[in-house]
C-alpha cells in the first residue's frame, strides 16, 4: 500500500505506530503461567477477608450463630463459593446464601455484590446502609457509593481497595494486616 | 515541531512503556488447577493469574458476548482526552470519521459518511431514548447535543445494523449515551471552561439523596463561543468581502438536566437550545450576512421503571415524550436580500416495554414492544425580513410506528452461543419492515472469541426527504420514497494476550439497496431525494490495546474500507479508505495527574465535484489533574497541536468544494466539588 511507503509523508509515522503495536503483542509471548478461574480466586479472597475483620458484638446472637456470606448478582458465582461452605472462621461456621435466597440483606455479615450495573450496586448498598455488613464489590465506584472493599484487576492479578471510613461508620474493624495488602485505603487511621 | 522528530518521540515513548512492562517482575506463583484455593493466604492469592472466564463481565477487559464489536467510551476517557462533544469522542473510535460543515457534525461509519445525511443512518440514544428527530432524522453530536459531557457516564458504540432491536435509523451503528446518577456526584459541583475563539462554558450541578432511596441529580450549563473569521476561496471577490466570513462562526447555548430516582423508578428531564451562526452561505444565501444562523431546541422527558423479577428476569417499562424545534434563518441572495426562515417542529411520545430473561434453560430471551407517535410534525417557511403577509405551512403529518422484537441467545454448548433476533416495524404512513439478525459466538479458548454476524437494517424515508419543498425556490418534495435497506456480513476475532493486551480484528462486507440520495433534477434545477441505487462496501479493522496497573494505556487501531456505488462511477464521496488512530494515557504524578494524547490519521476523501479533501494527521493532547488543590480538578488541552490545515468535503447545498477546519486551539477547564 502506498500508505506504508517510507517516502510517503506519513509513512514513517504509520510504520512506527505499527511497530510499537507489534512489539506490544510479541513481547509477552512466553508460556502461560498456571492460573485459576476468576471467581474461584475471589471467593477465596472473600473467605480470607473474614479472617481479618471483626464485627460488632450485636452482629452475632450467640457463639453458635454462623457467619453469613451473601452473594448477589451473577448466578454462576455461587458455584465458586461451594468450597467455602462449611468452613470455620474464628470458631463460626460459614454459610453462603445467594440471590433469591437472601431474605434480608441487613442480616448478612458479608455482602459480595457481583453486579457491575451501577444502579443495582448502589441500590444494594442503600439497602444495607447503617448495618454492619462487609460490602464487597467489583467496580471502582463501589467505594464511592459507600462500599467497604472493591476488587480490581491489574495485569490479570486480583487486587483490592479498602474504604476504611465506610467500615468504621458501621463499626467494622479491619485488621491493619489486611489494610497493608490493599492497593489503596481510604480513611486510613 | 518537525514531523519526523515527533514521530520518533512518540514511537520511542510507546516502545519504552511496552519494554518496561515486560521487564517488570512479578510472574504467577504456583497455582495448579484444582488446588484448594482456600488453603492459600492472601499474599499467595494475589500472585495468581485470574482467568477471564467466558461469561464474566467486567468494566475493563471484556470478551464480549454481544453480537457485535462494542466500544465503550467512559466518563474517565472523556475527562482524560478532553473530549468536548460526542463527535470528539466518536472521532477516536475505530472505523469512524467526523465531518464538520461548520454548522453540524456528522459521523461516518465504515467509510460511509455521505454529505447531506444528517446522521440519520446512525441511531443515537440517550438512556435508550431516540434522539434522531422526527423530521430529518438528524441526531446531534456536536455542541447541539442536549447533555453536557460531564453528565455522561459512558457512551456505548455498537457498530453494525441494529434494526433487529431498535427499528429504523439503526443502519450503520447504534450510539447509546448513558447519563450519570446522583450517586456519581454527591454535593454541589461547579465547572468553568475557557478556550480559543473566545469560548466560555459554565456548569453548576448538584446531587443529593436521602436514606429512603430517593435521589436526584440536577445540572445547568451555558456556553458562548465567538468563533473565528474564516476565509473561503470560492467567495474571493470584491462583492463578497474578499472571501472572508467575519466573526460568523459563533455558537452559544444552554441546557438543563434533571434525573430523579426512587426505588425502581427514574425520571429523566432534559432541555437544551443551541444557536449557531453559519459562515458557509449554503442554499444560495448571501455571503457574510450576520443574520444567517440555525437554532436547535431539544426536550426530553422519560419515566422508566426497571426491576429484576427474580430468577434472572429483568423488566423495563418506559413512557417518554420528546420535542424538537429547528429554526434556520437564511438571508436569500438578491436585491434586496430577503431573510427567509424555516421552522421545523416535531413532538412525540411513546412507550417501550422490554423483558429479558432465562425463561427456558439455555435460552436468554429478549422480548420487546415499542410504540412511538410522532405528532405535530410541521415544516413552516416564511419571509421574516421584509415580512411576508403569511407563513407557508409546507407540510404537516403525524406518524405512528409500532415495533415488536424478539431475540434469543441460545447456549448450544458452553462455549458456543447463537443469537437470533427479529423485529417487525409497522408504520401508518410508511412500509412494514422485517429486520433479522443472526450471530454465532464461539469461545475457542477462554481468551479467544470468534463471532460471525449477519444483520439487515433499514431506514425509513423521513419527513424532510419526502415532503420538503420551498415552492420551487431551491427544493421540491418526493412523497413516493421507499425505505433503504442494508445487509451486513461480519467476522470478528477477539483475543486477550498475556499481560492485559487485548486485540480485536474484524472484516465486514455490506450492501445497500434503495439508497436515498439528495440530487439535483436537471429539468428544473431543484434539489430532491430519490432512491438512487445500490452500494457495495467492504473492509477490515484491527485494534490492539494494553492497560497497565498504573493507569497507563496504549491503543492503536487501523481500518481499511472501500465503498463503491454500483450505479455511478467515480470515488464514493466523503469515504476515507484508511483510518488510523493512536491513543495513549500516561500517569505523571502518583496517579493524580495524567497526560493523554490522541493521534488521528484520516485518509483522503472525495468531494462532490470529483476533487478531494486531502488526508491529514491531527493530534490532541490533554493534561488532567484530579484534586490538585482540595477538591479542584483541572485540565488543559491542546487540539490540533501541529496546526494542520485540513478540510472536510462540503455538501450539495454549499458553493465551496471543501470546508476548512479549525487550526490549533486550546481549552482550560476547572471543576470544583463542594
Amino acid at each position: 500500500m502506498a500508505l506504508l511507503d517510507i517516502r510517503h509523508k506519513y509513512g514513517r509515522v504509520i510504520l512506527v505506530m505499527l511497530a510499537a503495536a507489534l512489539l506490544a503483542v510479541c513481547a509477552p509471548c512466553s508460556a502461560e503461567p498456571p492460573s485459576a478461574p476468576e471467581y474461584d480466586v475471589k471467593a477465596a479472597f472473600v473467605y480470607n477477608f473474614t479472617k481479618f475483620v471483626d464485627w460488632p458484638e450485636v452482629s452475632f446472637r450467640n457463639s453458635l450463630t454462623p457467619l453469613t456470606i451473601c452473594v448477589s448478582g451473577k448466578g454462576a458465582v455461587e458455584r465458586s463459593f461451594v468450597p467455602i461452605k462449611g468452613k470455620y472462621v474464628k470458631g463460626r461456621e460459614v454459610v453462603v446464601v445467594a440471590n433469591e435466597q437472601i431474605q434480608n440483606p441487613r442480616v448478612c455479615h458479608v455482602l459480595f455484590v457481583t453486579s457491575t450495573d451501577k444502579r443495582r450496586a448502589a441500590q444494594l448498598l442503600e439497602s444495607v446502609r447503617g448495618a454492619a455488613v462487609l460490602t464487597i464489590g467489583e467496580t471502582p465506584e463501589f467505594l464511592d457509593y459507600g462500599g467497604v472493599i472493591a476488587f480490581t484487576t491489574s495485569d490479570e492479578k486480583i487486587r483490592f481497595e479498602v474504604n476504611n471510613q465506610a467500615a468504621r461508620k458501621v463499626r467494622l474493624n479491619i485488621s491493619s494486616q489486611l489494610l497493608r495488602l490493599a492497593d489503596s485505603v481510604r480513611g486510613q487511621e | 515541531m518537525n514531523m519526523k522528530i515527533t514521530a520518533k518521540w512518540l514511537g520511542s515513548a510507546y516502545l519504552l512503556c511496552v519494554l518496561l512492562a515486560t521487564v517488570m517482575p512479578g510472574y504467577a506463583a504456583e497455582g495448579e488447577k484444582g488446588a484448594d484455593l482456600t488453603e492459600l493466604d492472601i499474599e499467595s492469592l494475589m500472585e495468581l493469574d485470574a482467568q477471564h472466564v467466558y461469561g464474566a463481565s467486567k468494566y475493563s477487559q471484556k470478551l464480549s458476548e454481544a453480537p457485535s464489536a462494542v466500544t465503550i467510551i467512559t466518563s474517565e476517557d472523556i475527562r482524560l482526552f478532553g473530549y468536548r462533544t460526542v463527535a470528539d469522542a466518536l472521532r477516536g473510535v475505530r472505523g469512524f470519521h467526523i465531518t464538520n460543515d461548520r454548522n453540524y457534525r456528522y459521523a461516518g461509519v465504515r467509510g460511509f459518511g455521505r454529505l447531506g445525511d444528517y446522521n440519520s443512518r446512525m441511531l443515537v440514544l440517550i438512556d435508550g431514548n431516540r434522539l434522531n428527530n422526527g423530521i430529518d432524522g438528524n441526531a446531534p453530536i456536536g455542541n447541539d447535543f442536549p447533555i453536557d459531557m460531564d453528565l455522561i457516564d459512558r457512551i456505548e458504540v455498537i457498530p453494525g445494523p441494529g434494526s433487529s432491536l431498535y427499528g429504523s435509523n439503526a443502519f450503520f451503528a447504534v450510539i447509546n449515551v448513558i447519563t450519570k446518577y446522583d450517586f456519581d456526584l454527591r454535593g454541589a459541583q461547579v465547572s468553568g471552561e475557557a478556550g480559543s475563539g473566545r469560548s466560555f462554558r459554565g456548569r453548576v450541578s448538584g446531587g443529593l439523596a436521602n436514606d429512603e432511596g430517593l435521589g436526584a441529580l440536577v445540572s445547568a450549563t451555558g456556553f458562548d463561543s465567538k468563533g473565528r473569521s474564516i476565509y473561503f476561496r470560492e467567495f474571493d471577490t470584491p462583492s463578497t468581502n474578499g472571501g472572508w466570513a467575519r466573526n460568523l462562526d459563533g455558537e452559544r447555548g444552554r441546557s438543563f438536566f434533571g434525573k430523579v430516582r426512587y426505588d425502581d423508578f427514574t425520571l429523566l428531564a432534559a432541555v437544551s437550545r443551541r444557536t449557531k451562526e453559519i459562515p458557509t452561505a449554503p442554499y444560495e444565501t448571501a455571503f457574510n450576512d450576520p443574520r444567517a444562523k440555525t437554532r436547535d431546541t431539544h426536550g426530553l422527558l422519560d419515566l422508566r421503571f426497571e426491576r429484576d423479577l427474580g430468577s434472572n428476569i429483568n423488566l423495563t417499562a418506559r413512557l417518554y415524550s420528546n420535542y424538537w424545534e429547528f429554526r434556520g434563518d437564511y438571508p436569500e441572495e438578491g436585491a434586496p436580500v430577503v431573510l427567509n426562515r424555516d421552522t421545523f417542529t416535531s413532538a412525540g411520545f411513546g412507550t417501550e416495554i422490554k423483558a429479558v430473561g432465562q425463561f427456558i434453560k439455555g435460552h436468554r430471551l429478549t422480548l420487546g414492544l415499542d410504540y412511538r407517535a410522532d405528532l405535530k410534525r410541521r415544516m413552516i417557511n416564511e419571509d421574516v425580513d421584509p415580512p411576508a403577509p403569511e407563513a407557508r405551512l409546507l407540510k404537516r403529518e403525524d406518524s405512528r410506528t409500532t415495533g415488536i422484537y424478539l431475540q434469543d441467545e441460545i447456549t448450544i454448548i458452553p462455549s458456543v452461543i447463537v443469537s437470533a433476533g427479529l423485529r417487525y416495524d409497522g408504520s401508518d404512513c410508511g412500509h412494514d419492515m422485517l429486520s433479522p439478525r443472526l450471530a454465532a459466538i464461539w469461545s475457542i479458548t477462554p481468551r479467544t472469541v470468534l463471532k460471525a454476524i449477519y444483520g439487515r437494517a433499514f431506514r425509513s424515508p423521513n419527513f424532510y426527504e419526502r415532503m420538503y419543498g420551498d415552492g420551487g425556490a431551491t427544493s421540491k418534495p418526493n412523497p413516493r420514497l421507499n425505505p433503504e435497506t442494508i445487509q451486513n456480513y461480519e467476522l470478528v476475532l477477539e483475543h486477550l494476550f498475556l499481560h492485559a493486551v487485548r486485540m480485536q480484528v474484524s472484516a465486514f462486507h455490506y450492501r445497500i439497496k434503495n439508497l436515498i440520495t439528495q440530487q439535483t433534477d436537471p429539468a428544473d434545477n431543484l434539489i430532491l431525494y430519490r432512491n438512487t441505487g445500490r452500494v457495495r462496501a467492504g473492509g477490515i479493522e484491527a485494534e490492539i490495546e494494553k492497560r497497565w496497573a498504573s493507569g497507563a494505556m496504549g491503543r492503536f487501531s487501523y481500518s481499511y474500507q472501500k465503498v463503491e456505488s454500483l450505479d455511478t462511477a467515480g470515488d464514493f464521496p466523503n469515504s476515507p479508505k484508511h483510518l488510523a488512530k493512536l491513543h495513549a494515557v500516561y500517569p505523571l504524578l502518583r496517579k493524580e495527574v495524567f497526560g493523554a494524547m490522541e493521534l488521528l490519521y484520516i485518509g483522503t476523501r472525495a468531494t462532490l465535484s470529483g476533487g478531494s479533501a486531502g488526508d491529514y494527521l491531527t493530534a490532541n493532547a490533554t493534561l488532567y489533574g484530579a484534586k490538585i488543590w482540595k477538591s479542584l480538578d483541572a485540565s488543559m488541552s491542546v487540539y490540533n497541536i501541529f496546526n494542520r490545515k485540513y478540510s472536510d468535503p462540503a455538501g450539495v447545498e454549499h458553493r465551496m468544494d471543501v470546508i476548512p477546519q479549525e487550526g490549533r486551539s486550546f481549552r482550560i477547564k476547572l471543576t470544583y466539588t463542594f
